[in-house]
């Protein structure tokens, strides 16, 4: 209990400043949705930064939230739009939310059809653009950098001609699908603002800030969309923006920090330096990483144990060698288990992402997984629960599937809708792929049957 | 907008209203249907789930959970498969990547009889429908089919105030008290009744308040929940909870809801919760509520007593010492109440509280007769404060006990002119007027006084001496 204090006349300030400042588009207004149909509220970093960036160049931001707790109703939605008043709305579109994606763009566009709607987001990078013909309610897929390709929007719409001069989209003018040349993303991420220190996130509502130190991935897995997206390369903000990201959340009131960054400790001379300066100046952290498992030692877990490091999460896939290699992770067996070892050593909890249903994969392989999961002494829950591989839109799997095995089931899909979940293997068959679900399913600690009060 | 919506149906439910409170429920929602007999009521029923199917067809963001709560029968099978007719086509909506489809009837049974007469249809609920949930009573025994998804508690009679408990509960249990939600109000949910009344929680439901009649149009404007009952309803559900619930924690739930209290100034309930909250939190946190106990005696004026706890909390922060001299001040003391403001002020604290705390002090000031201090604090403090009256009749006072007449009667224009209605500064501009031998402008000011407030004992005895 700490409450004998009464707040502080300053932070209340800080607060009204920062909403003021939230309010000076000299250009238009760009509505940010923010859609998680099936998690709790979580901090929209992505559009965060654009947000961040579009605030930069003179437009007003707005991010709505809509999370499984459905934050809004029809109404309050309508009148919502309405107030604000945008002239671009975009969203950050996932295979998992699109659906209610282009309901809500569907909807806006029945409200005022003069709004322009953007897709952005891993569903969008690589979407075939004929799919734009299956969504008549949309008027821009945006291919590039988020930041860098919203604002060319932004800038055309403000303009008076929301098709001219426009990089990094995909759009349909007039029944005609056109492709305008990509954009390359800034090379120092700093010159990106922080929708942090911006103060554009609103903290109250959720347990975990996610923060972002680098962007991008320079491995080869076969199913991953990230390398793809950014070139095979991964680019840093720098030690100074990242401690002072911290601390500006520590000063409102959370410790609880989740790292989105793909591979953490890429470069390890810089994670120790992140690390220090943590340390010496006696942050209170609490953080989840995810991290490769050839990208640790033991100097780097004692000094994470020591700065706050609670969790770290490594990519298993899978405990058979051969697969591995086929999926083209580059790490032992023996890579996983020290890195595993050393993490408890230190009291750290270890996340292993697994998947089933990979390439080259037998029945007999996936059950190895789930044995090596529980060898391991990893709680099997949260993000330690296996999940079948998906086929992305835009992965060396998914443009070369026949090549790997992957036999999608004959379900008629729209374009933008990737093969997903929906497929077998020339190694396992559906039935198969069910039952190792089921079978982590079982072994699963939280798989919350049975709520009593 | 509503958050979930309680319904228990009757051959008589008007739907068009119904239907028309989709568009103000959360876009992602749990509709709870009460059925005594769901095969008598089944057109009522599928005609609700056509309704919910259409406005999700013509909406596809949005998400509706059916929960049917009605009593077991055995010959429901056909009943229920007839049900997913409104459902299927959200089975394979989106091409199955979406985690859970939009629409989802969930069967919840009352009243069941031996899992052996139960088990055919559970088992046709399980392989054909949803798995269903039950509602058992404090009697039933722990052996429960595996096939059941969630179990709820009868803890009301009526399974709508159980299951509107149940849901409160479990928002309650997600938290880490304190937690202001829990002397927050709740969100507007829709419950209504067979006589097709709309209640705006499950609590307004059970007393009956705040009823509006369904078919009065446009009712979301019309619900308003019972505050003054949400954090008392938030605690006893709590508290119905049992012994799961740690002493430690209830005394945090009795801490925050005694801050609540306080908070809107509702001093005897404040201090009825902070009394009780000091036999169950550990010894660590006694005083804090000491603290808060202390600024409740001082509210209901037992100064010596809240003196006497604040020493005992020993928190000693600016708004201790700051009642510390209230006390003292209003004891007398004020020599006490002077040096208790004077450690106020060191802190460093929020503009509007230093206005009270030197507002205090320069009284003090003045009733131990250092009249220069308080005015050297009141100048200080007007440069900020131009608009506080209290001020310049503090200052104007003090002016005047140093005989300095035309700086008092300067503060106490300024007075009226902030407040032309103050008696008092009139009062005390005659009382300056007559001191310095201007009898015609104290006459004046004396009878403004007094029209003003003829009961102000000072100004009928300088109106006496005037006209003697």
């Amino acid at each position: 209990m700490d409450r004998a204090n009464l707040p502080l006349l300053l932070d209340l300030l800080e607060e009204k400043w920062h909403e003021v400042s939230m309010h000076q588009g000299k250009h238009g207004k760009v509505l940010l949705f923010e859609v998680n149909p099936y998690s709790p509220p979580m901090t929209p970093i992505s559009l965060g930064y654009l947000a961040a960036f579009l605030k930069k160049h003179g437009f007003e931001t707005k991010i709505v939230t809509i999370s499984e707790y459905g934050e809004h109703s029809l109404n309050s939605l309508s009148r919502l739009i309405k107030e604000f008043d945008p002239q671009l709305v975009g969203f950050s579109t996932y295979q998992r939310n699109i659906l209610y994606v282009l309901g809500l763009a569907s909807f806006i566009k029945s409200l005022n059809s003069e709004i322009k709607i953007a897709l952005g987001g891993p569903q969008i990078t690589f979407m075939p653009s004929q799919a734009l013909k299956e969504m008549p309610m949309i008027d821009y897929l945006c291919r590039s950098e988020g930041e860098l390709t919203l604002l060319t929007i932004a800038q055309a719409i403000a303009g008076g001609h929301p098709f001219d001069s426009l990089k990094g989209v995909t759009f349909n003018y007039q029944g005609e699908i056109v492709e305008t040349e990509p954009l390359v993303g800034l090379e120092d991420l700093d010159e990106y603002p922080s929708p942090h220190l911006m103060g554009l996130f609103d903290y109250t509502q959720v347990e975990e800030v996610i923060m972002l130190s680098s962007r991008g991935c320079p491995y080869n897995c076969i199913f991953c969309y990230t390398p793809q997206a950014f070139n095979h390369k991964i680019r840093f903000h720098s030690i100074e923006r990242v401690i002072e990201e911290i601390k500006w959340v520590l000063k409102k009131g959370k410790n609880r920090f989740w790292f989105a960054d793909p591979n953490f400790s890429f470069k390890a001379e810089r994670v120790h330096q992140i690390l220090d300066e943590i340390i010496r100046h006696e942050l209170k952290v609490n953080m989840w990483l995810e991290t490769r498992v050839d990208l640790i030692n033991e100097a780097m877990m004692k000094k994470m144990k020591r700065a706050g490091v609670h969790t770290i999460a490594y990519g298993l896939e899978s405990a058979s060698e051969h697969v591995l290699k086929i999926i083209k992770k580059r790490v032992s067996l023996d890579q996983l288990r020290n890195a595993i070892k050393l993490a408890q050593k230190y009291e750290i909890e270890v996340e292993l992402f697994s998947l089933f249903g990979l390439p080259g994969e037998r029945f007999v392989d996936a059950v190895k997984t789930l044995e090596f999961v529980k060898k391991q002494g990893v709680k099997i829950q949260g993000n330690s629960n296996a999940q079948q591989m998906q086929l992305y839109f835009g992965t060396p799997l998914t443009r070369n599937y026949a090549r790997y095995g992957i036999k999608p089931l004959p379900d008629k899909r729209p374009a933008y809708i990737s093969i997903g979940d929906r497929y077998e293997t020339d190694t396992m068959t559906r039935e198969e792929i069910e039952k190792i679900k089921a079978l982590w399913r079982q072994n699963s600690l939280d798989r919350g049957k049975r709520v009593v009060s | 907008m509503i958050d979930k919506c309680y319904l228990k149906l009757s051959p008589e439910t008007p739907f068009e209203p119904i239907f028309n409170l989709l568009s103000n429920l959360k876009i992602f929602s749990d509709i709870y249907v009460f059925a005594d007999d769901p095969l008598e009521l089944s057109p009522q029923i599928f005609k609700l789930a056509q309704g919910i199917r259409d406005f999700l067809s013509q909406y596809s963001f949005c998400r509706i959970y059916l929960h049917l709560v009605h009593p077991f029968r055995p010959d429901l099978n056909p009943f229920y498969t007839q049900l997913t007719e409104f459902t299927s086509a959200f089975n394979i909506e989106g091409y199955n990547h979406q985690c859970t489809p939009r629409f989802i009837i969930f069967p919840v049974l009352t009243h069941i009889p031996n899992e052996q007469e139960m088990l055919p249809f559970l088992n046709f609920l399980e392989d054909q429908f949803m798995p269903p949930s039950l509602i058992v009573d404090a009697s039933h025994d722990a052996s429960v089919p595996q096939m059941i998804e969630r179990l709820f508690y009868l803890s009301d009679p009526d399974p709508i105030v159980s299951l509107g408990q149940h849901e409160l509960l479990l928002d309650l249990t997600e938290m880490e008290y304190p937690d202001e939600r829990l002397t927050s109000p709740c969100m507007v949910q829709a419950v209504i009744d067979e006589r097709g009344y709309v209640y705006p929680c499950f609590r307004a439901y059970q007393t009956k308040t705040g009823g509006v009649k369904l078919t009065e149009g446009y009712i979301e404007d019309k619900l308003f929940p019972p505050t003054e009952m949400c954090a008392e309803c938030k605690y006893r559900t709590l508290i119905s909870a049992g012994p799961a619930l740690e002493k430690r924690v209830q005394g945090e739930i009795h801490f925050e809801l005694g801050l609540s209290y306080f908070d809107q100034a509702a001093i005897e309930a404040a201090l009825k919760h902070f009394n009780q909250a000091l036999a169950l939190v550990s010894e660590e946190d006694k005083s804090e509520v000491y603290f808060y106990l202390a600024l409740c005696k001082a509210n209901l004026g037992e100064y010596q007593n809240a003196i006497e706890l604040l020493q005992r909390a020993n928190i000693w922060n600016y708004n201790a010492y700051f009642y510390l001299g209230i006390c003292h001040f209003n004891l007398g003391n004020y020599k006490r109440a002077k040096d208790a403001l004077i450690k106020a002020l060191e802190f460093e604290l929020p503009f509007e509280d230093k206005i009270s705390i030197v507002l205090y002090l320069a009284s003090a000031y003045k009733e131990i007769g250092e009249y220069s201090k308080a005015i050297s604090l009141l100048k200080n403090l007007v440069l900020f404060s131009p608009e506080i009256k209290e001020i310049y009749n503090l200052m104007g006072t003090c002016y005047y006990k140093t005989h300095q007449y035309q700086d008092a009667i300067a503060c106490f224009e300024k007075a009226i002119g902030l407040d032309p209605n103050s008696a008092i500064d009139y009062a005390n501009l005659c009382l300056s007027f007559k001191a310095i031998g201007n009898k015609e402008k104290a006459i004046l000011y004396c009878q403004k006084a007094l029209q003003i407030d003829p009961t102000l004992s000072f100004a009928r005895t300088a109106w006496e001496e005037l006209n003697s």
